[in-house]
């Protein structure tokens, strides 16, 4: 049995919003049918709300200082507090499963959370969530009285999707963590033309302890555009993601664009970065599939874009489902296509590679890996012979542009041990 | 293009339609010699002479069965009823005579008259003289309802509202007829039952009518220094309603705040909030926000008019709801 503490519209017929000002009880007090548990103000008077039954306040929705409107349920009041068990777990990630799948049942109109309670979801977040496959019932919401709005689905699948499915809906900043373990956290940059999402079949492969940042590039996922950037714009943007992180040191690693904008980070002064791993990067030598990027800005349909994604990849059953509807998906509803578009004539003008990091890995002197699939069709993995003496190389047999997505636990198992080289004795 | 204000757009219409159909004339009270109460309809009278341009007894029932008649007889009357306040002498003429007239005798008569009158508050003009009554007209079945927020509509509209072969009512504003902008010289059109996008913007929607849409583009300011990105649908016809450019709006924002300036229970806020309930449910992330006047008599005191009207602020405050 429990009972809601709602704001009733009876403290002023007019009364739209009101602010709640102080609670009397904490989560786990006992409070008593009358009692005063919780005073708001409106802009013209004081109220205090009482408790409407006997019972324990066991749960606090809208904290003092926050703005609430008319009908919002306040708190709850039971007979006992919950099991820990379930509260805890609604804040923890939902299990990633290994591809989205669509609920079997019905799309759930009636979407009940741990203790049988409703859930509160906005109209917008269900259907994103129903499309992704996610349970809303492990999402926390952002909104008022902790209704889960689109961008709380966003988030969850950004951090726990494993499959660029996500794309349609990863948010831009701040960049996703996992709980931290160890100070430096492992930064992923994903390449030209994808988003942090790109990181969803490598991630299951890491160490579970480590934070992990998947900032975006701009233009890129939800990350704002800038006009025309610089490889230097762009490593400048990813650097402020990093820092809002609150992170003093981190492990990079890049996959392609984003390879060359880890490369231009690794000698910033503000962020130290332990290791490099570079995935198939840009910014060893002029030669890049020119072809490719036109054809892949220039799609518009899934049947013009699947045979440029195609080339991506050394076998194509490895390319996940739904890729290219996703990458369209994301060109609509974040109108990303211009942004990258431009982007791509400033970084790789007439299909050139207008972008060098070969400076910029001589003077790193921290761990360095270089990975590329042999079957690379975009960036020739002949561009590895310009790499300083003290970078390891990795050539993967039957693997093209994307090691991490066609050989993601192979991948992973490299930038584990770079990390652990990076480790001080 | 010139620069004109609202109510001289307003005549230029009623001008140029007299010009143009001599079937069209005009009738209200105070409209002749004295030019009307906001001299929407001054020099009028000189123009195109008492046959044409009539002063009326204080009646509004009859004037509007009047107009009724005389529509049906095959003239296009532009009757001015002085204030909204007084709609209601006239609602019987439209929900009784003028909406099914068309439709009990089998389409064998048209109704091509236009009822112009003003409300809105904000003026000190009291309880009798200030209310938005959008609600009670766009009730009815077969009466288009218009709502200019702008001098170039104000014109466009009153020209199609004129040449349209059903009833037409045409609510202006009275703190609008000092407003200024550029209006289209000559033969210009606005589409009855066409909203236009007064602000273009990707956070939250704001559809507003009349004097609404110069407030709820107030509030977009404020909001824009927030970061907010404000769209605002200027509805310009509340009956029928555009629910195409709505839907649009909201499928690009996912936020919808609706504001009138008539009472809030069972308002027109509340038709456009159900509405988009039904036609965009499935793109809301958070629930309709509605602004609308409080549900009492107008104030005559400013301090207290100010507490019950909607405004830039309040309209703002709703925005931020809607976006929490």
């Amino acid at each position: 049995m429990s009972g809601d503490i709602t704001l009733a519209g009876g403290a002023g017929e007019y009364m739209e919003s009101a602010t709640v000002v102080s609670w009397s009880a904490g989560v786990g007090d006992p409070v008593k049918a009358g009692e005063v548990v919780v005073v708001v103000e409106t802009a013209k008077a004081a109220t205090e709300i009482e408790a409407e039954r006997d019972g324990i306040l066991v749960e606090i929705l809208t904290p003092e200082g926050a703005e609430v409107g008319i009908g919002a349920v306040l708190g709850r009041i039971a007979d006992s507090l919950p099991a820990p068990a379930p509260q805890a777990a609604a804040q923890l990630p939902v299990p990633a499963p290994d591809m989205p799948v669509a609920p079997a049942g019905p799309a759930s109109a009636t979407i009940a959370g741990e203790a049988g309670r409703r859930i509160s979801i906005s109209p917008l977040a269900r259907r994103l969530a129903r499309q992704a496959g996610l349970d809303p019932a492990g999402l926390t919401g952002s909104g008022p009285g902790g209704r889960i709005k689109s961008r709380d689905v966003e988030r969850a699948l950004r951090e726990q999707g494993p499959v660029p499915a996500a794309v349609t809906a990863a948010p831009a900043r701040p960049v996703s963590a996992i709980p931290a373990t160890t100070a430096a956290p492992l930064v992923l940059i994903h390449g030209f033309g994808a988003n942090a999402a790109a990181w969803n079949m490598l991630r299951p492969h890491l160490d579970g302890g480590r934070q992990v940042l998947t900032p975006e590039l701009p233009g890129h996922g939800r990350a704002a555009a800038l006009s025309r950037p610089s490889l230097d714009d762009l490593a400048e943007a990813v650097l402020a993601q990093i820092e809002a992180s609150g992170a003093r040191e981190c492990d990079l690693v890049g996959h392609s664009l984003g390879g060359a904008v880890a490369a231009v980070l690794s000698g910033n002064l503000s962020v130290r970065v332990r290791s490099l791993t570079l995935i198939a990067p840009a910014g060893l030598g002029p030669e890049i599939d020119g072809a490719f990027l036109a054809g892949f800005l220039a799609a518009g349909t899934p049947e013009s874009l699947q045979p440029w994604l195609e080339r991506l990849v050394g076998d194509a059953a490895t390319l996940p489902r739904g890729y290219a509807q996703a990458v369209l998906r994301e060109r609509e509803r974040f109108g990303v296509g211009a942004a990258q578009a431009e982007l791509a004539q400033s970084l790789f003008p007439d299909g050139t590679q207008a972008l060098r990091i070969a400076a910029d890995l001589e003077r790193f002197t921290g761990p360095l890996k270089v990975i590329w699939g042999r079957g690379d069709r975009i960036i020739p993995q002949g561009h590895q012979s310009d790499l300083p003496g003290h970078a390891a190389c990795h050539r993967l047999a039957g693997t093209g542009h994307m090691p991490h997505i066609e050989a993601s636990a192979l991948v992973a198992r490299l930038v584990m041990q770079n990390l652990r080289s990076a480790e001080p004795n | 293009m010139a620069m004109m204000r609202y109510a001289e757009a307003l005549r230029a219409a009623l001008r140029e339609e007299m010009q143009r159909d001599p079937s069209v004339w005009l009738m209200g009270e105070d409209i002749a010699v004295y030019g009307g109460v906001f001299k929407v309809s001054r020099d009028l009278l000189e123009e195109f002479g008492p046959e044409r341009v009539r002063d009326t007894p204080i009646s509004e029932q009859t004037l509007t069965a009047m107009a009724v008649t005389a529509a049906m007889a095959g003239t296009r009357p532009v009757l001015e009823i002085m204030y909204a306040d007084f709609l209601p002498l006239s609602v019987d003429a439209l929900i009784n005579q003028a909406s099914i007239y068309n439709y009990i005798w089998n389409g064998q008569v048209t109704m091509p008259f236009v009822l112009r009158t003003q409300g809105g508050g904000g003026a000190g003009a009291g309880a009798q003289h200030s209310k938005s009554l959008d609600a009670l007209v766009a009730h009815i079945p077969g009466i288009k309802v218009v709502a200019p927020a702008t001098a170039a509509d104000a014109k466009g509209l009153l020209k199609a509202a004129i040449r349209d072969d059903h009833p037409v009512v045409f609510l202006e504003h009275k703190l609008l007829y000092n407003t200024r902008d550029e209006v289209p010289e000559g033969e210009h059109l606005v589409e009855i039952g066409k909203a236009r996008i007064a602000r273009a913007g990707t956070d939250v929607s704001i559809i507003a009518s009349s004097k609404m849409v110069v407030d709820a583009l107030k509030a977009a300011e404020e909001l824009a220094k927030e970061g907010v990105s404000v769209e605002i649908v200027d509805l310009r016809t509340l009956r029928p309603l555009d629910r195409d450019t709505i839907r649009a709006s909201i499928a690009k924002t996912h936020h919808a705040v609706v504001v009138n300036e008539g009472w809030r229970f069972c308002g027109y806020a509340a038709e456009l909030s159900a509405t988009i309930m039904e036609c965009c449910f499935d793109e809301l992330d958070a629930p309709v926000e509605r602004v609308a006047t409080h549900d009492i008599p107008i104030p005559y005191s400013e301090p207290l008019e100010s507490t019950v009207l909607p405004d830039a602020a309040k309209i703002a405050a709703a925005a931020r709801r809607a976006l929490a």
